[in-house]
C-alpha cells in the first residue's frame, strides 16, 4: 500500500503557523480552529538549549491507535493514500480515540458533539496535490511524500514516543549551529555579584500544565458506570449477593449505569454504534459483554433459566458471573489505551473492586481483608509513582481513602483489629454475622474508599500529548546539563 | 473556479504575490506564486488570513456617524457626503483649507494612494505630516553614505559567507529571507545575530550578541577599529571608491574593544569574534533591521554599521552588501524615500508639510495660522501607532471634526465623527512596488466591494463633485469611478516602461526595469562626491551631526536636544544604575501582525490572544514577579497592564511588548513611548522608552 507522510525540517520551521491557517482555510473550519498546531520546544529560551518548533497534525500512523480504539467503526483508511479518516457522521463523540492518540490529533469539537481531525487533505491528494499545510508553508519546512522515501528521523525532542509508526520524519537541527551563544555580559548586579553563567541559569521556568484530557469533573458518568457495574458483578458472583438483588433492582441499576455512561457521549443518539468496533476496540467489547451480562443476569434473577448443573456446578449462575468478570476485564482494558505509567496494576481497577464486593458477600473475612490490603498496597504504590514524578497526588484525599477502607474493614470485622483477623484462626466474621448498624457503616466507609479511589483515578490519568512531551523532554535536557 | 494573481500591499518586506481562488464571490483559497523568486512558497499566516479578513462580519460596510450618545449609527452615503461637504466648506471658509490635516500612513501601498493628496490640492490646500514612523534614519544614513537605497536581490543571500542580522528578526518579519539564509548556511555560511532579544532568527546562528539597546554604533566602531588593526581593510577598494577613509581611520582610536564591551554590556571576546568573522568569512551581508534605527542616535549608528562593509569592500559584490531597503521597484516616484517625506525646502502655498509624524500630538496642538481643525485619516491608526498616545488622543479630541476611512473599528476610527468604509486589497486594482525584492506587481481587483464600500478614489470623486470642483480640474487628476478609469489612471504611470503593462502584470510579478541584481555592481554612487562617503558634509548641513560616523549614548537626550521626560535623569547617564530600576522598553514587531493590522481576526487571535510583557527572570525576581503575574508598566507618560511572560533569552534590563495591540485589545505600547525624533530622517525614536515595572494592583 502506498503510504505518504510529512517531513518537517526543524532548521526551516520558524513556528509561524501559516500551516495552521492554511489547514483551516482548506478544510473550511471555523476561524480560529485548525487540525494542525505548533508546539515549541524550550519556549522560555533556556540558555544553551536550542528552540525548535513542531508543526503537527495527524501522523496517519500505520498502526493507528485512534482507529483501533474507536468503538463506533467511524475510522477508516484510504488505501490509495494511507490517510486515516474519521467520519463525523459515524462518530458518537465518546472521545476514546482522543485518549488513545499519543499525538493529540483527534480533538473533540464540543459544538458538533463529535471528534474531528486532519484528513491528510485526502481530497487534494486524490487530485495529485499535497496537503494544504505543506503547500502553504512559506519556508518549505513542511514537506510531503512517500514515507519510505522521506529523509529524516522519526524522533526529535518533544515528539511523543509511541509504537504506532507515525508517518512523519524530522530533519533535525544542524549540529554545531544550534547552541546560540547567549553568553551574557560580565555585568555586575546591584550587590556587585557577577551574573550567573548560563549553565546555572538553565533552570526551567515553571509552566502551567497543559490542559488535562481526562478529569473527574468531565468523566463522572464513567466513574458512576464503572463503579455500579463493579458492584453488580460482585453481587452476581454468589447466591447471597444475587439474593440481595432481585431482577427489577438489577435491571434498573444496569439501565441507570448505561444511561449514565451515554451522558458523556457527544452524540448519545448514536450510542448504538458503540458495538460496531468489537474487532479492535476494548470499549466495544466492554459494551457487548456488559450487554450480555445485564441481559442474562436479569433473566437469571427473573428465573427464566431454570436450574442446570453440570458436575454440581450451576451452569447459568457461573456463566453470568463469568460474563460479569469478563466485562470488568474489558472495562480495565479500555483504560489501557492511555499510554500512561499510572495505568497497569492499580488499586482502582474494576476487577479488584468486583472481587472485593464478591468476597465481602461470600467469603470469610481474611479473604476480603486480603483484597482490601492488596488494594491499599497498590494504592500506595500509585501515589508513590505520582509523587516521584512530581505530580500532585492529593495527600488529603489519599488519607481519607485509606482511613475509610481501614475503618470500614474494622467495623465490618466487629471492632477486632484488622491485623488480628488477617492473622487469626479460620472463620473470622462474615458480613452476615455483624450487627446491622456497624455493617452498614462499615460498608459505607468501604464504598467511600472505593469511590474516592476510582474518582482520583480519572483525575490522575494523564493522556500523553506533544505539549506534555515538550515539557518532559526539556526537563531531561536540563537535568543532563546541570 | 477562477484563480487570480494579485499581491499583498502591506508594509512588509516580503510583498508576496498571491494566487487567489474565488468561489461564489468569496475567497476560497490563497496560495503563493512561483513566479516570485523571493516568495515562491507563498504568503505567511497574515496573507492567508485575508480569507477571513475580507469577509469578516466585523468589517465596516457602510458610513457610520457618531451619534449624540457617542455610539455609531449607520448613515447613507448621501447623508455622509452632504455633511462632509458642508463641514469642509465651513472649515475652509472660516480657517482656510490648511486647517484640514490629511494624515495617511502605511496601511496599504500603491499608486492609487496618490489620489488623496491630489484631492486635497484640488480642495485648495491642506496640512500634512513630514517624516515617517518606520525607517527614515536608516534610509537617510544609507543615502548619505552610498547615495541610494538599493541592495542585492533577495536570492543573492545564498552566496553570502557571513550573514549578519543586525537588529533584524527576519524569521518573524521577513520570513522568506530565512530560506535563502538557510541555503547559505547549508553551504557553510556563518550567521551572526545582534539583538538584545534572543529572537527566532538567533536560533541556529553561530553567534548572538545582545548589546544594550541603542549601543550598536559603539559595537560597530570597535569592530571597525579591529578590522583596521588586523589589516582587513580592502585598500584598493577604499582608495577608488571611498571618501574620507583616512580621517575615519584616525577617528577610531578611542573605540577599543574594551570600551565597546563596557558600553554595550557584552563580553569583549564577542566584539573580537564579530570582527574576526567580518574579516575572514566574506562575502559579508549585513541585514539591518528597522527597530535598531528607532533611537535618537540611529542615523549615526547605521552609518557606523554600514562602514564595516565599506572598509572590507563588501559593496557591489554577489553575496555581500547592505540589506536595508531596496527601492529599485519604486519606479514611479519622482523623489524617492526618504527625501519624499522631508518637508519641502519652499512652501508651494498648497501643501503645508509642517507636523512631525513622530510628534503628531504636540504638532497638531501647536499648529497655528491656521490651526488644525479638521482631520482626515486613511490607511493609518495613529492612536495606537504614533508615539505618545495620550497626546495624540488629546490632539485628535481637540478638533472640530474627524473623518477616518477604515475597514474595522480601530482605536482611531473609534475617535471619528464619521467613519467611511474602506476597501480591502481585493476590491480595487493598483500597482505596487516592494522594498526587499525588485518586483513591480499588480494588486488586482478580484471582488466587488461588499456592502456600500467605496474605494477612496470614488469617495474623493464624489466629494469633489459636491464641493463644486469643475470636471475639467478633476479629470486627469482623480480617476472617475469605474474599473476602466482606474486602469487608465494606472496606465499613465506605466506608460514610460514598455515592459510594464497591466496585461503582463496580471500574469505575475515583473522585475523592475533597470534592476541591478547586485546593487552598486557598477560602483556608481550617487553621492555629492560620487564616492561612498564616510565623511559627509550633507550630514552636517542637514542634521548637524558629526561628519563622520560616531556614537553618542542614545539616552543622552539633552545633548541631542531631546526632551528628558521619562526617567527624570539629567546629566551623564550611568548605564549600570539606570538598568536596575528603569528598564528599556522595546516594542518589536511580531509575525502575527503588521503593526495594528490582523490581530482583530479570529484566526490570528487564536494564535495571539493578547499582549504580554517579555521579561528576564532576573528582573522579575528583583520585583517579586513570578510567572502568571499581571504587571503594571509605567512611566510619566502613561501606563499599561499585561500578563508577564518570563523569558531567559531577553537581555536583563530590557523588557519587550510587541507593538500594534489596540487599546481595546489590551493596550497600545505607545502610551509609554516618547514623541522624539531620530537624529536624522525625521523618524520616530520609539525605542527611547524607559519604564518601570511592578506587580499590577489587584
Amino acid at each position: 500500500m502506498p503510504r505518504n507522510g510529512f517531513q518537517l525540517d526543524l532548521n526551516l520551521c520558524t513556528g509561524c503557523a501559516a500551516c495552521v491557517v492554511a489547514c483551516a482555510i482548506e478544510n473550511e473550519l471555523p476561524w480560529g480552529t485548525s487540525w494542525r498546531w505548533v508546539d515549541t520546544f524550550n519556549a522560555e529560551r533556556l540558555p544553551g538549549i536550542p528552540v525548535h518548533h513542531l508543526s503537527l497534525a495527524c501522523n496517519h500512523c500505520a498502526d493507528a491507535p485512534c482507529a483501533r480504539a474507536c468503538p463506533a467503526a467511524a475510522y477508516s483508511r484510504d488505501p490509495a493514500t494511507g490517510a486515516v479518516l474519521l467520519d463525523g457522521e459515524k462518530c458518537i463523540g465518546c472521545r476514546y480515540c482522543t485518549w488513545a492518540c499519543p499525538y493529540d490529533a483527534p480533538r473533540f469539537d464540543a459544538a458538533e458533539g463529535v471528534v474531528s481531525k486532519c484528513t491528510f487533505c485526502n481530497h487534494r491528494q486524490r487530485e495529485g496535490k499535497s496537503p494544504a499545510c505543506v503547500g502553504q508553508c512559506p519556508t518549505g519546512a513542511l514537506r510531503f511524500g512517500p514515507v519510505d522515501e522521506l529523509e529524516g528521523r522519526p524522533q526529535v525532542p518533544g515528539f511523543p514516543r509511541a509504537p504506532a509508526d507515525p508517518a512523519i520524519r524530522f530533519l533535525p537541527l544542524r549540529p554545531g549551529t544550534w547552541v546560540p551563544s547567549v553568553d551574557l555580559p560580565a555585568e555586575r548586579g546591584e550587590a556587585g555579584e557577577e551574573l550567573h553563567p548560563w549553565r546555572y541559569e538553565a533552570q526551567p521556568i515553571p509552566q502551567p500544565a497543559p490542559e488535562a484530557k481526562l478529569s473527574f469533573a468531565r468523566e463522572w458518568p464513567l466513574w458512576f458506570f464503572t463503579l455500579t457495574v463493579s458492584v453488580l458483578v460482585g453481587l452476581m458472583a454468589s447466591p447471597g449477593g444475587r439474593a440481595t438483588l432481585g431482577w427489577p433492582v438489577f435491571a434498573a441499576a444496569a439501565g441507570l449505569a448505561v444511561t449514565a455512561s451515554t451522558l458523556h457521549l457527544g452524540r448519545p443518539e448514536r450510542a448504538w454504534r458503540a458495538m460496531l468496533g468489537w474487532r479492535t476496540s476494548w470499549l466495544s467489547r466492554e459494551i457487548l459483554l456488559f450487554g450480555a451480562f445485564a441481559a442474562s443476569g436479569t433473566a437469571l434473577l427473573a428465573g427464566a433459566f431454570g436450574d442446570l448443573r453440570v458436575a454440581g456446578v450451576p451452569v447459568w449462575e457461573t456463566g453470568v458471573a463469568l460474563l460479569g468478570f469478563a466485562t470488568l476485564f474489558a472495562m480495565d482494558r479500555v483504560y489501557g489505551v492511555v499510554h500512561s505509567r499510572e495505568v497497569g496494576f492499580h488499586s482502582a481497577r474494576t476487577l479488584t473492586t468486583g472481587l472485593l464486593v464478591a468476597t465481602l458477600v461470600a467469603a470469610p473475612a481474611p479473604v476480603w481483608m486480603t483484597v482490601v490490603g492488596y488494594k491499599l498496597l497498590l494504592y500506595g504504590a500509585r501515589k508513590h509513582r505520582l509523587a516521584a514524578r512530581g505530580r500532585p497526588w492529593g495527600p488529603r484525599v489519599s488519607g481519607i481513602r485509606v482511613a475509610s477502607s481501614l475503618s470500614g474493614a474494622a467495623l465490618l470485622a466487629g471492632g477486632i483489629p484488622a491485623s488480628a483477623i488477617l492473622l487469626g484462626p479460620g472463620g473470622g466474621l462474615s458480613l452476615v454475622g455483624t450487627a446491622p448498624v456497624t455493617a452498614v457503616a462499615g460498608l459505607v466507609l468501604l464504598a467511600l474508599g472505593e469511590a474516592l479511589d476510582r474518582g482520583e483515578f480519572y483525575q490522575e490519568l494523564t493522556v500523553p500529548t506533544p505539549a506534555r512531551q515538550v515539557q518532559e523532554d526539556l526537563a531531561s535536557v536540563v537535568a543532563a546539563l546541570t | 473556479m477562477p484563480v487570480y494573481t494579485t499581491a499583498c500591499p502591506r508594509n512588509c518586506y516580503s510583498t508576496c504575490t498571491l494566487r487567489v481562488e474565488v468561489q461564489d464571490g468569496r475567497v476560497r483559497r490563497i496560495e503563493g506564486h512561483r513566479g516570485n523568486r523571493a516568495t515562491p512558497e507563498g504568503p505567511c499566516l497574515k496573507g492567508l488570513s485575508y480569507a477571513e479578513r475580507v469577509h469578516s462580519p466585523e468589517r465596516i460596510l457602510h458610513p457610520l456617524r457618531r451619534t449624540a450618545g457617542g455610539s455609531f449609527a449607520r448613515v447613507g452615503w448621501d447623508e455622509a457626503l452632504d455633511e462632509l461637504t458642508q463641514r469642509l466648506q465651513e472649515v475652509r471658509t472660516r480657517h482656510g483649507p490648511r486647517s484640514v490635516l490629511y494624515y495617511s500612513a502605511s496601511g496599504t501601498k500603491g499608486l492609487m494612494n496618490r489620489v488623496g493628496a491630489d484631492f486635497w490640492r484640488l480642495f485648495g490646500g491642506y496640512t500634512t505630516t513630514y517624516g515617517d514612523l518606520c525607517w527614515p534614519a536608516g534610509l537617510e544614513a544609507t543615502r548619505l553614505t552610498l547615495g541610494a537605497n538599493k541592495h542585492n536581490a533577495p536570492w543573492d543571500l545564498e552566496n553570502a559567507g557571513l550573514i549578519v542580522f543586525w537588529g533584524k528578526n527576519a524569521a518573524e518579519t521577513n520570513i522568506h529571507q530565512g530560506v535563502f539564509a538557510d541555503r547559505a548556511m547549508r553551504r557553510g555560511a556563518k550567521v551572526v545575530v545582534v539583538d538584545p532579544r534572543r529572537t527566532q532568527t538567533a536560533e541556529g546562528a553561530h553567534l548572538l550578541l545582545q548589546p544594550r539597546p541603542g549601543s550598536d554604533g559603539a559595537l560597530a566602531l570597535a569592530v571597525a577599529r579591529l578590522l583596521v588593526e588586523r589589516g582587513a581593510v580592502d585598500r584598493p577598494f577604499v582608495e577608488r571608491h571611498v571618501k574620507g577613509y583616512a580621517e575615519y581611520e584616525a577617528s577610531l582610536a578611542p573605540y577599543t574593544p574594551a570600551w565597546a564591551a563596557e558600553t554595550c554590556g557584552i563580553p569583549e571576546h564577542q566584539v573580537r569574534e564579530l570582527a574576526e568573522l567580518v574579516a575572514t568569512s566574506g562575502p559579508v551581508s549585513i541585514n539591518a533591521g528597522y527597530g535598531m534605527q528607532r533611537y535618537a542616535n540611529s542615523g549615526q549608528t547605521i552609518r557606523a554599521i554600514l562602514t564595516l562593509l565599506v572598509l572590507t569592500g563588501n559593496i557591489g559584490k554577489p553575496g555581500a552588501g547592505w540589506i536595508f531597503a531596496d527601492l529599485q521597484s519604486h519606479l514611479f516616484d519622482d523623489v524617492k524615500d526618504p527625501l519624499a517625506f522631508f518637508p519641502p525646502e519652499r512652501d508651494d502655498g498648497v501643501a503645508r508639510v509642517s507636523i512631525s509624524t513622530a510628534r503628531l500630538g504636540e504638532g497638531i496642538l501647536a499648529q497655528r495660522d491656521p490651526p488644525v481643525r479638521f482631520l482626515w485619516v486613511e490607511r493609518g491608526n495613529p492612536v495606537t501607532q504614533n508615539p505618545d498616545t495620550h497626546r495624540v488622543l488629546e490632539a485628535i479630541r481637540s478638533l472640530d471634526f474627524r473623518v477616518v476611512v477604515e475597514q474595522f473599528l480601530t482605536d482611531t476610527a473609534a475617535e471619528a465623527d464619521l467613519v467611511l468604509p474602506a476597501k480591502t486589497l481585493f476590491e480595487q486594482t493598483d500597482v505596487i512596488g516592494a522594498y526587499w525584492h525588485p518586483y513591480v506587481q499588480l494588486k488586482q481587483k478580484i471582488l466587488e466591494p461588499p456592502g456600500e464600500v467605496r474605494p477612496e478614489s470614488e469617495i474623493y470623486w464624489a466629494l469633489a463633485e459636491r464641493l463644486g470642483i469643475p470636471l475639467s480640474d478633476r479629470e486627469g487628476v482623480l480617476p472617475a469611478p469605474g474599473d476602466a478609469e482606474v486602469s487608465a489612471y494606472l496606465e499613465r504611470y506605466l506608460a514610460p516602461f514598455p515592459e510594464l503593462t497591466l496585461e503582463r502584470l496580471a500574469q505575475g510579478p515583473v522585475i523592475a526595469p533597470g534592476h541591478q541584481e547586485v546593487a552598486f555592481s557598477d560602483f556608481v554612487f550617487p553621492t555629492p562626491s560620487g564616492k561612498i562617503e564616510l565623511r559627509s558634509e550633507e550630514a552636517v548641513e542637514r542634521w548637524g551631526v558629526d561628519p563622520l560616523p560616531g556614537w553618542a549614548p542614545p539616552a543622552d537626550r539633552e545633548a541631542l536636544g531631546l526632551p528628558v521626560r521619562d526617567d527624570g535623569e539629567r546629566g551623564a547617564p550611568d548605564p549600570a544604575r539606570r538598568d536596575v530600576e528603569w528598564l528599556h522598553f522595546l516594542t518589536p514587531n511580531t509575525k502575527n501582525r503588521i503593526h495594528s493590522q490582523f490581530n482583530n481576526l479570529a484566526t490570528i487571535r487564536a494564535l495571539s490572544p493578547g499582549p504580554f510583557l517579555q521579561m528576564h527572570p532576573k528582573d522579575a525576581a528583583a520585583r517579586g514577579i513570578v510567572p502568571g503575574d499581571r504587571v503594571r508598566i509605567w512611566n510619566d507618560r502613561g501606563e499599561l497592564e499585561a500578563p508577564v511572560r518570563l523569558d531567559r533569552g531577553i537581555r536583563p534590563g530590557c523588557v519587550a511588548m510587541t507593538n500594534g495591540w489596540w487599546i481595546t485589545e489590551g493596550g497600545t505600547v505607545n502610551v509609554l513611548s516618547p514623541a522624539a525624533e531620530t537624529d536624522m530622517g525625521y523618524g520616530a525614536a520609539f525605542h527611547e522608552t524607559r519604564v518601570r515595572v511592578g506587580l499590577a494592583p489587584r
